[in-house]
């Protein structure tokens, strides 16, 4: 198939240089669509033949020139103008230059040289007919993504954006094109609260792609702050020159809802399994218990037993053996403590729950805390809930409840302090649990616990006081006694700073 | 007159500190059994003015031995303590009622076994 003929408009006001020039170009292989003699006839018979190419004289008679008829082709029809002229002053050389021309025909001219620079003309519009395309296909490209593309010269200034980028920073690309990236794009971690490095600088110092840390925060125009994840990258010229740094990113407050969402299924499931495998090790630890308890307490009463004959023998004796004795039967009740705690630990004993005012309770035994253990240099403090609180609980429990947890406070502090113990009723949305709860607290200015052993209090046996006597079950057997009310006890603790227990129990 | 006090428990040591300690803080007569049928045995003929009596014995164990005390028109009317080492057993002997009239829970000081037995004697006199 022939190739179609480039189609030429002729604009050129003296009839007889017209005809030449068509000839010419017929010559050439050119169609000649038409000529016009006027600016105005030039730009009419542009929008009806729509040709491939204008020959377009500079002086033409009427009130449009060819530079003006030129410019109104160029601007409203996409179609390379060639200017044709006999001489050519600076001034219309300047005017002309505007019009962006695909090239100039000096009158009179050749047939080679007219055809090298149509041939020139119609490759150069060809080209960058392309160009814009490829530009197009660009800026929609950009446009569509889903992401924010922000875009900066060497030095950091913003040069581009796009919609997205403009909806999450609250920027609109005409006020922030220009302006230095960091006013444009401010992000902070979100846990220090500090600004991060400007990225554009990042990948410029690095020369290559960089992402960004976790917990990257984006402080939008009006002050929103939208969790983002981002990369950077430099932007490269053929020969590897970098002229800027395009910088992507995207608004993650959805994907960071679901991984929170999914680390706290995952803390819960975990912490699920945890208490599942507590329970078994305490139902093997209730077997064992009742097995052993009785082998035990039958030599402990024979250890009393003999105790108690050698005081009586040895009445006259000095005080050394006395003392010997006495050391033996306090063992012996130790012994049989331990042995009474692991009983009731293993097999406790059915609730027998009434309505009590935690207040209340709280305030019983702290009158029997303050006769039974004298505090010296510990300030005990309360701030009991104002509104009336009442709870189904077994009020001998919960009294060891709190009676472990002071016991624990005062013997964290040795060198004296404060309990302060607060009541107060806690919105569901801050529990698991559904419906409202009580809230029981009792912090110390302790020594507080590390994190390494607060992993470990709850386990049975589990014990910091060994020196001071203490078993290891005093925590694990209050903890089973909230958790029999349907409640939880939480602990927190600063080591240096002190520790906070957290009883939280359903309301009745 | 002294009281005679039967002591049916397996722990041969245990009734050996017991009988000493008892004697020496009161005017107790004790004898003892490290077997149940034994104890039954001597409960029938001696006739003890009351029996410490523990749970957990292999053979015959404290509650067959006090039901068969019970049964026996010799045996029947003599108060019995139960001696157990498991606090477990507690609901068991409440559910003892009236056949048996206190308990203790070893390990047991003197004074405490001394005061039990004092009580019981005093009320079933």
């Amino acid at each position: 198939m022939p190739l179609k003929k480039k189609q030429i408009l002729i604009v050129e006001d003296e009839r007889i240089v017209a005809e030449d020039i068509k000839m010419s170009l017929q010559r050439l292989g050119y169609s000649v669509r038409g000529a016009a003699t006027s600016g105005e006839e030039a730009v009419k018979k542009t929008e009806e033949i729509r040709p491939d190419l204008v020959l377009m004289d500079i002086v033409l008679e009427g009130k449009m020139d060819g530079i003006e008829a030129a410019s109104a082709i160029s601007s409203r029809f996409d179609i390379p103008v060639v200017y044709l002229t006999a001489y050519a002053d600076k001034k219309m050389l300047e005017r002309a230059k505007v019009t962006e021309p695909f090239g100039y025909i000096l009158k009179p001219f050749e047939d080679k040289e007219l055809r090298s620079i149509m041939e020139i003309a119609l490759y150069k519009h060809r080209m960058e007919r392309k160009l814009k395309e490829s530009e197009e296909w660009f800026f929609t490209t950009l446009k569509s993504i889903g992401d924010g593309v922000i875009a900066t010269d060497t030095k950091g200034t913003v040069t581009f954006m796009n919609p997205v980028a403009q909806a999450l920073t609250g920027w609109k690309q005409k006020e922030a094109v220009g302006r230095p990236l960091k006013e444009v794009f401010k992000i902070i971690n979100e846990e220090t609260g500090k600004p991060v490095k400007n990225p554009a600088a990042r990948v410029l110092e690095k020369g290559s792609v960089i992402g960004l840390a976790n917990n990257t925060v984006l402080i939008a125009k009006d002050g929103k702050k939208v969790p983002i994840d981002d990369s950077g990258a430099p932007i490269k010229h053929e020969k590897g020159k970098i002229t800027g740094v395009v910088l992507v990113f995207q608004d993650i407050t959805d994907r960071k809802k679901k991984s929170d969402e999914l680390q706290k299924a995952y803390a819960d499931l975990k912490k699920t399994q945890q208490e599942l495998i507590q329970s078994e090790k305490l139902a093997a630890l209730g077997r064992f218990s009742s097995g052993i308890a009785h082998e035990i307490k039958n030599p402990l009463g024979i250890i009393l037993g003999g105790s108690e004959f050698l005081e009586i023998k040895l009445s006259n004796v000095d005080s050394d053996v006395k003392t010997a004795i006495d050391k033996i039967k306090e063992s012996t009740f130790r012994a049989n403590t331990i042995v009474q705690d692991l009983l009731r630990f293993s097999r406790p004993s059915a609730l027998k729950t009434e309505r009590i005012n935690p207040n209340d309770l709280i305030k019983e035994t702290l009158s029997l805390f303050k006769y039974r253990t004298p505090l010296i240099e510990i300030k005990i403090k309360t701030h009991f809930a104002k509104e009336k609180m009442y709870l189904e609980v077994d009020k001998n429990q919960m009294q060891q409840v709190f009676f472990n947890l002071l016991l624990n406070a005062i013997e964290a502090m040795p060198k004296g302090g404060a309990i302060m113990i607060k009541t107060y009723k806690m919105a569901p949305s801050e529990s698991s649990l559904a419906n409202k709860l009580c809230v029981i607290q009792v912090a110390d200015t302790g020594e507080g616990i590390s994190k390494k052993n607060l992993q470990r209090i709850f386990e049975p046996f589990f014990t910091t006081k060994r020196e001071r006597k203490g078993t290891g079950l005093g925590l694990s057997m209050t903890k089973m006694i909230v958790n029999n009310h349907k409640g939880d006890l939480v602990i927190e603790s600063k080591p240096g700073k002190g520790t906070t227990a957290k009883i939280v129990l359903p309301f009745h | 007159m002294e009281k005679t006090i039967l002591i049916i428990d397996d722990e041969e040591d245990f009734c050996y500190f017991v009988k000493k300690n008892l004697e020496a803080i009161s005017n107790y007569e004790v004898i003892t059994a490290t077997k149940g049928k034994k104890g039954i045995q001597i409960a029938r003929k001696k006739k003890p003015d009351l029996i410490l009596l523990d749970i957990m014995m292999p053979g015959i164990d404290g509650l067959e031995v006090l039901k068969r005390l019970k049964k026996n028109e010799n045996t029947q009317n003599i108060p019995v303590i139960m001696l157990t080492a498991k606090d477990e057993d507690e609901s068991k002997i409440k559910a003892l009622g009236s056949f048996c009239d206190d308990y203790i829970v070893k390990p047991v000081e003197n004074v405490v076994l001394k005061g039990k037995i004092h009580k019981v004697l005093s009320i079933t006199k």
